[in-house]
């Protein structure tokens, strides 16, 4: 501060005005007598002199003060003038106006500052801010009012658009990552779908040749049993022919039977005719006596007679025997012969029992023929079709393919899409931009702490290691630790102990797992920020190339037989430690490089062919195998060479600056 | 400091549209204080210039809060703070308080300006609420430099959990 006096210059100043306040006092007493009156005179003359003299140098000490402030030199005040007589009065006058005026003007720059920080809450006060004062106030006031109000609108309406850009982002990549999971599984069933479908083939096969041995069978037993049938048939018509054969015969033995009755009526005539001839014969030989001599001859033929009628009588008892036996034997055939044709009746019902049963059979068996005959048409059909699943299945693998590149391609363009888009947001403008320093990238641990350890108060904080994927000198990007979900708004201190950096923070934004953090308070030099990215890039691109040998060493330990790793749990070009990285980075210098930009298609190659080695390994096709190993080992020393380029080249850049 | 006149507990008033400027040098030397100044703290210009500034010091301003300021100042950012002082009689005065670093043509700091207003009345309740807690923390422990430390630790909770950042906390009262 440039001080016009000094405080000799006041006391000297203080002895003159009270010279001149005695000479004053003195002349307006009128207690001078005559005689002192030149003796006054000459003291007043001195005393206006001396006042003259001083009252000039003190106006010369106010004029240069306010020439300083008419040259733009706020902090000069007009000092040790008191606050009495004219010159002490535009002294107080002159710096009462500069005070004010320096008041404001240091609360203009401060409200302005804090402003164009964003910090809406530093306004300025009115209380002291009077006159015109007030009315700039207030218009300072309503302007860093309306500021707050269109940030808080632009800053919502990018929170919105970041928030919308990340949800679609990350809706389609969770399709994308469905598709490719969906394509991968798809691509794995293929592989056994081809094996089932020739099983099945081969079964429809064995099927269809099965059904045509039993449809031959069949076909004989359904002839069998026509022969059967035939037979039973005739069977049938045999038996009906004997019964009634056994009729016939039953008919003759009756009418044999009738004519026994007959002859045995015949014989009982005869015998009753012998009776009488005997009788006669008896009669006669008795009438031959008397008649003597003359009837002697008489008697001869009477006697002769005699023994005819005897003969005749006992050949008809004799015959009447014989016919009874006769008789006896005919109701005895007849009898048989009943038995017999019950027996045939028997029969014949059964054969037509057969008969039906016979025909029943034929039918099913031909029922059985006709189905058998589909079974193997259709066993037929489906050996047909598993040829043409086969071919399907070979489509679907290709298709499944193109699937999962298409499906990789499109999640790289989305999240190239969201970076630019972002970058271009938050850069359009400083106004948009959260962050006035360049964004540096680095590859830093470091650990954030809840609010509470903002004051260095381990208990009331929880702390969580995370890594740093780019600094500047007001903010950070981070992985958002899991396990935490913190929203933006909340108050974090910010460790890197090996850089012995903690600076409070806030989170800002929060980018599919990455914490945007503001830092409040001091913000960290630009040097030890750059540092920081010249040191740690370089160490990250040799993470890089150590993690890539380790990957392709993997890869050839499973190929070798020696582990066995799932395609599925392989590591991506974007989830493995360089990808997270490479897509979060903001820092143009980086970005601009070439080596860096061709990057992406030199690494995705890497995961893409150990994928491949492992999903040949599954399939069992050890060549396919084999031939990706060697493209995979081709794509590492490739990436590695690109690694080593983009290091080269960031060396370079940074050399320039 | 050659007047300790015990506080009277008076409390003084400073008028609505008064502004109250002083400035000191890089180390709190003052080297000029206005009229207001003179007028409220009871001294003659020739009684403070030269003076540390903490001969307004009132033993109810927590040490923390100077702290603070001085941090705040040197670091070349400016700070308001609610400052309980005492004049040279003893009785005290409440202010609103706003601390600038002057800078010259380098940028290096050569010295702070202090504009004081007239505060309200609640922020000085409030203020002085908090102040007396933080005064009984330093207080509580028996080396200065613990109870510091831990009236500073109490102060950016209450900062923390009352508004977020010291400014939004002033600016709250």
């Amino acid at each position: 501060m440039k001080i016009s006096s000094s405080l000799s210059d006041a006391a000297a100043a203080a002895a003159m005005a009270a010279a001149a306040a005695a000479a004053t006092w003195m002349l307006s007493s009128g207690r001078i007598g005559a005689g002192a009156t030149a003796a006054a005179a000459a003291l007043f003359a001195l005393a206006a002199i001396l006042f003259a003299r001083r009252e000039g140098a003190r106006l010369a000490k106010i004029a240069a003060v306010l020439e300083a402030v008419s040259a733009g030199d706020l902090d000069t005040r007009a000092i040790g003038l008191g606050e009495r007589g004219p010159s002490g009065r535009l002294a107080l006058a002159a710096n009462g106006v500069l005070d004010r005026f320096e008041a404001y003007a240091r609360e203009v720059r401060g409200v302005l500052e804090a402003a164009a920080q964003s910090r809406f809450k530093r306004t300025i006060r009115p209380e002291g801010m009077l006159g015109d004062y007030r009315v700039y106030v207030d218009a300072i006031n309503l302007a860093t009012g309306r500021m707050a109000e269109g940030e808080a609108a632009v800053s919502a309406m990018i929170g919105n658009i970041d928030k919308q850009v990340v949800e679609t982002i990350d809706g389609v990549s969770t399709l994308t990552t469905d598709l490719v999971n969906a394509a991968e599984t798809m691509a794995g069933i293929t592989t056994s779908v081809d094996t089932d479908t020739e099983a099945a083939a081969a079964a429809a096969n064995e099927a269809y040749a099965s059904a045509q041995s039993v449809a031959a069978a069949a076909e004989e037993l359904h002839a069998s049993i026509n022969e059967i049938s035939d037979q039973v048939a005739r069977s049938s018509v045999a038996t009906r022919d004997a019964v009634s054969r056994m009729s016939q015969t039953r008919e003759v033995i009756d009418r044999l039977g009738a004519a026994a009755d007959e002859i045995g009526q015949v014989v009982s005539l005869i015998g009753d005719i012998a009776s009488q001839t005997n009788l006669l014969a008896l009669n006669a030989t008795i009438e031959a006596a008397r008649a003597g001599e003359a009837g002697k001859g008489f008697a001869v033929v009477a006697g002769e007679v005699k023994n005819l009628a005897g003969q005749s009588g006992r050949s008809a008892t004799d015959i009447a025997a014989r016919v009874a036996t006769i008789q006896t034997v005919v109701r005895d055939t007849v009898a048989m012969i009943d038995e017999v044709s019950a027996a045939i009746g028997g029969m014949d019902q059964t054969t037509t029992s057969i008969s039906a049963a016979v025909e029943e059979q034929t039918a099913a068996t031909r029922e059985i023929a006709r189905t058998i005959a589909v079974a193997a048409g259709q066993a037929e059909a489906v050996k047909g079709r598993m040829n043409s699943v086969e071919a399907s299945v070979d489509q679907a693998d290709v298709a499944a393919g193109a699937v999962t590149a298409a499906a990789a391609l499109m999640d790289e363009t989305l999240n190239g899409m969201r970076k630019q888009l972002t970058k271009a947001i938050r850069t359009s403008s400083d106004f948009t931009n959260r962050r006035k320093g360049l964004r540096r990238a680095v590859m830093i641990e470091g650990e954030v702490i809840r609010a509470g350890a903002q004051i260095r108060d381990p208990a009331s904080g929880d702390r969580y290691p995370t890594v740093l994927n780019d600094l500047s000198e007001d903010g950070a990007m981070l992985a958002a630790p899991p396990a935490t979900s913190w929203p933006v708004g909340t108050q974090l201190s910010l460790r890197i102990p090996s850089e012995r950096i903690e600076v409070a923070a806030t989170i800002v934004a929060d980018s599919g797992g990455m914490l945007h953090l503001a830092f409040a308070g001091q913000p960290l030099s630009s040097e030890q920020v750059d540092r920081i990215s010249a040191v740690t890039v370089p160490r990250m691109l040799n993470l890089a190339k150590d993690d890539h040998r380790a990957f392709v060493a993997r890869i050839a330990d499973a190929l070798a037989g020696k582990s066995t790793i799932a395609p599925a749990s392989l590591s991506t070009h974007h989830t493995c430690r360089l990808g997270k990285w490479y897509d979060n980075i903001t820092d143009d210098r980086l970005m601009g490089l070439h080596a860096f930009k061709t990057l992406l298609e030199h690494h995705r190659p890497v995961h893409k062919f150990g994928r491949d080695v492992l999903v040949a390994l599954a399939a069992g096709k050890n060549d396919e195998a084999a031939a990706a190993m060697r493209k995979l080992e081709a794509a590492s020393v490739q990436v590695v060479a690109v690694l080593d380029q983009v290091a080269t080249d960031f060396a370079a850049v940074l050399s320039r600056k | 400091m050659a007047e300790t006149r015990p506080l009277t507990g008076v409390e003084r008033m400073l008028g609505k549209d008064d502004i109250i400027v002083s400035k000191t040098d890089p180390k709190g030397w003052i080297t000029y204080a206005n009229q207001v100044f003179l007028d409220i703290a009871g001294y003659a210009e020739n009684e403070v210039i030269g003076k540390p500034h903490n001969i307004l010091r009132h033993p109810d301003m927590p040490r923390c809060v100077f702290k603070l300021l001085w941090d705040t100042i040197q670091a070349g950012e400016e700070i308001f703070a609610y400052v309980i002082n005492r004049t040279k009689t003893g009785d005290h005065y409440w202010v609103f308080a706003h601390v600038t670093p002057t800078f010259d043509g380098s940028g290096t700091i050569r010295g702070y300006h202090s504009s004081r207003r007239a505060p309200r009345r609640e922020a000085v309740d409030a203020a002085a609420a908090l102040y007396r807690q933080l005064r009984q923390e330093e207080e509580r422990h028996d080396s200065p430099k613990d109870g510091l430390a831990a009236s500073a630790a109490l102060f950016n909770r209450q900062i923390v959990t009352q508004a977020g950042t010291y400014e939004d906390f002033v600016f709250s009262l």
